[in-house]
Formats: structure tokens, sequence, C-alpha cells
């Protein structure tokens, strides 16, 4: 390592600052980018005790700093990515010392916007890494929990820390997941978002293998049962490995109200996943293929609300369904106080005008209403993306073969369920593979048990 | 590799099953009842209520205009011929799916076999085999053009009028024609619940009897003896027993039928077949015409009790005097206590059964017990 060359270079560079501290026997530069670094550390904690050093022959500069952590680099690309993490070099000689004086902005801890809880903490984490880890801490206390420290980008860098809890986490598991985060190669990853999809396995598969949240508690929940946690810096997001089918339908809201409701809004939002999903195809082909299926007085008036439509009930639905999904993407992408208003304003005007002209029969501007409804109480918004998707497949399929199409597909679709392992876990884990004395918490939750852990 | 197999295996559902047959609701007529009577030459009328969804009234508009049904009526010799002749008519092929009712007149039982006319019925999935069946003495066109007042078809009356046979006894049990295909390979006779236009109304009206041997109608059973047949088919549920000023000295009285028990009994001695008929009918002092008497008194139920006994068995005794004396068959299936309870003798005389039935000496006891007098008492002294 040329240290000299290391300063010319850096001499041309805008970016980064070079104080020069001169010392009867020899300079110490002191380097650091002010873009991202806090100016008033490095005054008090750097430069005033050096200016105050009457340096005595035989000590180095490292006995000028009682506190602060000192780190010593060997290498030049260390020295490159501790300048971009924000610390502030000291080079003396061929030595460099590392101390870390970031001043990064971030903004304020808040609330996840996209995980609503009724109850339980509600700090959400933000885009620093080490406040990630703090915030953390503060729901978990315990010396078993372990960080490992990795960056990933070949060219530029992203820090990635993997989180678990130490006998806890399988070893199995985090060998997978060490193995995995090793593994990627990508320039560049801008967010928790790109981690998640290269960390992934089975590219092709709708449903998430990993667990993305922005709650704190819901990691420490997470990590407590053992699974890994991987943070990403300048990502609010948090990964979590493996899931299971069952683990993305629970909420903290779950566990802290009395188990009996608590189990039966679980039971709910399961009854209410599948209709999201199955509805609007069950009504299809019932309507299309299986007259004989409805109660007389039902089919009475659909036959009657469906006349003069000018379309088949398949087309209807699927006009209906890729309405409702334009609207709930108008919604999200327009800004945060006229959103709701278009969305809400969209389908009621959209519906009415609709049924008014004539176009859709209104029991199915019930149907795909209520299918949408009932895909909102879907926890985790990557689920709720892949039920979305498909639904439409059902739809297709309903269209198609009726009833026996939707069969069909439900057979497609718990064949590749039950093929999908995440971070290999099983997806449908405690169901397939069938591990009974597991399901205390799946469909409903069991009370908790005084003496620890769930209920027999 | 996979991505390849599954796409065969959704290219094979969907190509070769050709289950494509999509057929919107909206494009399907919907037939709520079905009736059949005589016609000319040798022919056979068929009568399809279908629905007309248009004129179905909606809460919006209760202004209806027109009926909501249209009765088609087609002529032929056979069933099938029929129904497709439908299709002449209608633009919407007929759905049997929503059948509520089959209606038959007696005058085509009277000339055709039943197992032959409901052949159709039980082959076709199409038809349930829970749709009740009825008989009537009048013109079916009568019945089906009748205006029901609080249902809209006709058909659906029929049906919802039967179903009403927990409260009043003279009303017949539903026969869906999954039980009437039983009865008929098991060679047994049975009642058709019976239905009759009075006063331009639709009426529940007694039953039809037809014969398990010719498969044809032979008599019908008036509404007032109904009674008794739903007691000897031990399901009765409701009703009330009338007692008037000729049976109890203190004024006429109504008790309440709160649930009924028929226990039959065989017994067999020499050579003679006996039955013995205990009816068990527990009910409550309905209504008290009499003001004279006083329900605190120990007893005050004796003379009414008495009375009710006997009523009911007249009712009972007189069924049987129709079914053995008159029409000499066993529709009421007295037949089956008799297999339970002298398996031997059935097994040897099943088949000369309706030779047997009308000789059998049948006892019928009746015991009416008064349980409860509501929550009056006129009469203090």
């Amino acid at each position: 390592m040329n240290v000299k060359e290391y300063l010319s270079q850096k001499k041309n560079d805008d970016c980064v600052t070079i104080k020069t501290i001169p010392f009867a026997s020899h300079n110490i530069y002191v380097l650091y980018m002010p873009s991202i670094t806090d100016m008033t550390k490095i005054q008090d904690s750097i430069l005033a005790p050096l200016l105050e050093w009457n340096n005595p022959e035989d000590k180095t500069v490292e006995h000028a700093f009682s506190a602060e952590p000192l780190t010593i680099l060997s290498q030049a690309k260390d020295m490159d990515s501790h300048l971009l993490n924000g610390y502030t070099l000291m080079l003396e000689n061929e030595t460099v010392y590392a101390v870390e004086t970031c001043g990064f902005h971030y903004r304020a801890v808040s609330e996840p916007v996209s995980e609503m809880t009724l109850r339980g903490a509600r700090d959400g984490f933000i885009e620093s890494l080490e406040a990630n880890i703090k915030l953390l801490r503060v729901h978990l206390r315990s010396t078993h929990l372990k960080f490992e420290h990795l960056s990933l980008g070949l060219k530029a860098f992203t820090h990635v820390t993997i989180a678990y809890v130490e006998e806890e986490a399988n070893e199995k598991l985090l060998e997978e997941v060490r193995k995995r985060v090793k593994a990627v190669k990508e320039d560049y990853l801008p967010d928790g978002g790109v981690v998640e999809q290269s960390l992934e396995k089975n590219t092709f598969t709708l449903f998430p293998e990993l667990q993305e949240t922005e709650r704190p508690a819901k990691v420490a929940n997470a990590l407590a049962e053992g699974k890994v946690a991987i943070f990403v810096e300048g990502s609010p997001s948090v990964l979590l490995a493996p899931v299971t089918l069952n683990s993305l339908f629970q909420t903290s809201d779950d566990y802290n109200f009395k188990w009996i409701p608590a189990s039966l809004i679980r039971l709910m939002r399961f009854a209410a996943a599948f209709l999201a999903v199955m509805l609007p195809s069950i009504y299809i082909s019932l309507i299309s293929f299986h007259h004989g299926l409805i109660p007389t007085d039902l089919a009475i008036s659909i036959s009657k609300t469906r006349e003069g439509v000018p379309f088949p009930s398949f087309m209807e639905a699927f006009v209906m369904q890729l309405t409702i999904e334009i609207l709930r993407e108008a919604g999200i992408r327009l800004p945060k106080p006229i959103g709701p208003a278009v969305s809400i304003v969209g389908a009621i005007v959209l519906g009415e005008a609709a049924v008014t002209a004539g176009i859709v029969s209104p029991l199915m501007i019930i149907v795909v209403a209520f299918a949408a409804i009932c895909s909102f109480t879907i926890v985790d918004y990557s689920l709720s993306l892949a039920l979305r998707t498909v639904s439409f497949v059902m739809l297709f399929a309903a269209a198609l073969l009726g009833i026996y199409g939707l069969i069909l597909a439900v057979f497609i679709l718990s064949i590749h369920l039950i093929r999908l392992n995440s971070f290999t876990v099983p997806y449908l884990e405690p169901f397939a593979p069938y591990y009974p004395n597991r399901w205390k918490d799946t469909l409903i939750r069991l009370r908790f048990d005084k003496e620890g852990g769930l209920d027999e | 590799m996979t991505l390849k197999s599954l796409f065969c295996l959704i290219c094979s559902a969907v190509l070769l099953t050709g289950c494509w047959d999509i057929k919107e609701i909206e494009d399907v007529g919907i037939v709520t009842g079905l009736a059949l009577d005589v016609a000319e030459e040798d022919h056979m009328l068929m009568i399809n209520q279908y629905v007309k969804p248009g004129q179905i009234p909606t809460q919006q508009d209760s202004s209806q205009t027109d009926s909501p049904y249209q009765n088609l009526e087609s002529t032929g010799t056979t069933l099938f011929e029929m129904i497709r002749e439908n299709s002449l008519e209608s633009n919407r092929p007929p759905n049997y799916t929503h059948l509520k009712s089959i209606l038959f007149s007696t005058r085509l039982l009277e000339k055709e076999k039943l197992s032959q006319l409901i052949d159709l019925y039980i082959r076709d999935h199409e038809f349930r085999r829970t749709v009740p069946v009825f008989i009537t003495a009048d013109p079916v066109q009568k019945i089906f053009n009748a205006q029901p007042e609080k249902e809209l078809f006709p058909a659906i009356q029929i049906k919802e009028l039967s179903e009403n046979y927990h409260k009043n006894n003279t009303n017949p049990k539903n026969l869906t024609i999954g039980d009437m295909s039983q009865y008929i390979s098991e060679k047994k006779s049975f009642i058709i619940p019976g239905m009759a236009i009075i006063n331009g109304n639709i009426k529940s009206y007694g039953a039809g009897v037809i014969s398990g041997k010719t498969s044809q109608y032979i008599g019908w059973i008036p509404l007032e003896k109904m009674e008794g047949v739903r007691y000897l088919h031990n399901n009765v549920e409701g009703g009330y027993i009338y007692l008037s000023e000729k049976n109890i000295a203190d004024g006429p009285v109504v008790l309440e039928i709160k649930g009924a028990d028929s226990k039959f009994d065989v017994s067999f001695s020499d050579g003679e077949l006996s039955m013995s008929v205990d009816v068990k009918v527990t009910t409550s002092l309905g209504e008290d015409w009499g003001v004279d008497r006083n329900v605190f008194k120990t007893g005050w139920e004796e003379g009414i009790k008495e009375a009710a006994d006997k009523n009911i068995e007249d009712k009972i005794n007189a069924i049987l005097q129709i079914a053995q004396k008159e029409l000499e068959t066993d529709f009421v299936h007295l037949s089956q206590w008799v297999r339970i309870h002298q398996p031997d003798y059935w097994n040897k005389h099943k088949e000369e059964w309706d030779d047997i039935f009308p000789q059998i000496d049948i006892d019928v006891q009746a015991d009416v017990s008064i349980k409860d007098f509501g929550t009056q008492n006129f009469n203090m002294k």
C-alpha cells in the first residue's frame, strides 16, 4: 500500500477534504468527505486532540484518542470504502487509522405506512442500518442476538447484515442464508426488494420466498422463533427467512389481543383470502355453467339482472377485476391527499355508471368489489400481489371449464405450493408436511401457556 | 422441463375434455313447474312453466305489468318429444335444475302407468330426485294459471303449501320423485299429495292413491280424512283436534297437537295376522269455548281426553276402511310393520300381501294426554 500515491490521488478529488497537521518529524494527514461526515465530531474528537497533542517521539497517533474506537486499515480498498461510509482517515507515515464520524442524513423513526396494526409497537425501520439494529435491540435484548456484516455489490457496495438468535436459528438455515447472500453477484443493489429477489431461488413463482417487514417488533418475534433476518443499508424493509404461507397470514395483532377473538379474526382473514382468490371465478362458473347449484330465487334474480348485459359473464368479470386493479394502482401512485378520494370516486362513479348504462350487472359489481375488499385483509403485500394474480388465473380457468376448470387450477396451485421451498423449509408447513403438533399457531392461535409457549 | 409439462397439462385439460359448454344464465329457460295431463287423440299434454326474469318485480319498481311466468303447452306421445317441442316456441331451452313441482292429473294416471311417466325424470340427470310430485283432479292448466297472492309462480306455491304439513294434519307430507320411484320399484301403493282449485285459489286438497299393482290412480282421499293417514304414517308433527258440543258437555274445545307417536304391533296366531295401532298424542288446550270449565280442578280433562281418543280412533278407522274395504290396497304402508315384527310370515306371503291386507283385523287405540292449559282460566269459582 502506497500512502503517498493514495494521498496524491485524493488531492485531485473535490469530494475529499485533506487537512495536514504538521508535527516535528512528520505530517499527519486527515482525510474525510465533508458531505457525509459530522463536522463537529471531526473538530471535537479528531482535530482538537491532534492539535493539542505534543507528540512524544515514541508514541503513535493512536495515543491521542481515548474514547473513539480506532481501526487500523491495511488495504487501499478498505480506505475507499471507509471514506464512503463516512469515516475519517488519518495517515501517519505508512499507517492508516479510521475513526467513525459519519453524518448521513436519515428521516426520523415513524410508523410504517404499509403495515398497520391496532396495538403494539408503532416504531418502524428507517434507511439506516445502524439505527435499524438499534431499533431491533429495543425489542430483543439478548446476548444471543448475533449479527454478521457483509457488503454486497461489485461496483457500488451495499451493507447487508444477517441477524439471528444463537441456539434458536437452525445452523443449516443459517448456512443456506450465508451461502445465498455471498453468492449475490450484482453490480449494485438499490433496495431490500432487489436483495430479496436476488436471494430467491424460485424465480418463476408468484409467492414470496422471503417476508418483508418494516416493524422491528415483528423482526424481534421472528428472530426469537428462530428465523433469520437480513438488514439492508438504505432500505427500511427487513427480510425474514424462511417464510411459510401460514406465517404470511400472521400479524402482531393476533398476539396482542385475547386468543379467542384473535383466532376468530385470523380464521376470518383466511376465509377472506380464499374469497379474494375464488369468489369472482366461482360466481362466473356458477352463472355460466352450473345454474342448478344456485338457489332458485337467486338464480331468477341473477337472470333478471343479467338481462340486457351485452358481454359474456367472463368478460364482465375480467373487465371489472381489471378496473379494480387499475384503481388500486392509481390510488398508490397518486399524491397522498387525493389518492383515496380518486379511487373511491372512481369506484363509485364507474360502478354506478356501468350498471345504469347496462354494461355490467349489479351483482357482478358486488362480487368483484367484495373480492377486492377481501384482498385488503391480506397482511403481507407480496402475498396480496401473488393472490391477486392467482385470482386472474382462476378467472380464466372458470371461464374455460367452469367448476371443473377451477378444481384443475386449484390442483395445479396446490402442487406448486407443495413443491415450493423457502430456504429449505416447505412452504405449506405445518399442513404439508403434516405436523399437527405445530397447528397451535396456524388457523387459530391457541392461548399462551403461563409456563411459556402456546398451550397444547 | 417442468414448465413444458405444465404447459402440456393445461393444453390437454383445455383441449381434450371438450367440456366447453358455457351457457349464460340469462340464456337458459328456467322451468319451475311441469304439469302432465291428457290431450286429444291419445296424446299427452305437457305444460312447462317458464320464468320470465324480466317481469320479476324488484323493490324499486313494484308495478307489475305482466305475469312473471309463461306456460308453454305442448302435446305428443312421449315426454322427450314434448320437451323438445318447446324449442319451437321458446328461444331459451328449458332447464330443469330448478324444477319445483311436477303435477299429474288424475285422468292421465288413470290411463297411463306412472312408472312409465316418471321414467324420464329418473333417467335424466338434469332432474333432481327431490322434486315433489302432486296430483289434481282439476285440469292442470287451471292450477298452473292461477294467480298466487304471495308467491310469484303457481308451481312454487304448490310446493310451499305442502311444506305446511307440520302446521296442519290434513296436509299430506311431501312426496319426492325419488321416494316415488322407490315405491314403484318396491311395488308398494302410495299417496300423492293432491291439489285443487277452490274459488280461484290453489289449495292443498287431500291426496290421490296410486296402486302398487297397476301403478295407476285408483282413488282420492278427501281432505277431511287425511288426518288418519298422517297417524298411520306416523308423521304427525302438529295440527289440532276439534271436539264439538256433541262430544263433550261443557262446550266445544280445540286441542293443539304438540306431538304424536304411533306404535304398531303385529301378532300372528292360528294362521291369522292381527295388528294393533297405539297412538300417543300430546296436546295442550288450544281454544276453549266452554266458559264453565275450571282447569284448576284436578280431573278437568277426563271427559275431553275420552272424546279426543275416540275422535282420533274414528279418523284412523275411517282410513283403514278406505284402504281395506274400498280400495283394497295398502297405501298406508302397514306392510313394513309386518315385515319388521313377523319377518318369517312376510317372506312367505309378501307376494300376496294385497290379498291378505283387506282381511287383517286392526285394532286402533288412541291415548291423548293434555299436558297444558295455557295461561288463562276465566272460571275462578
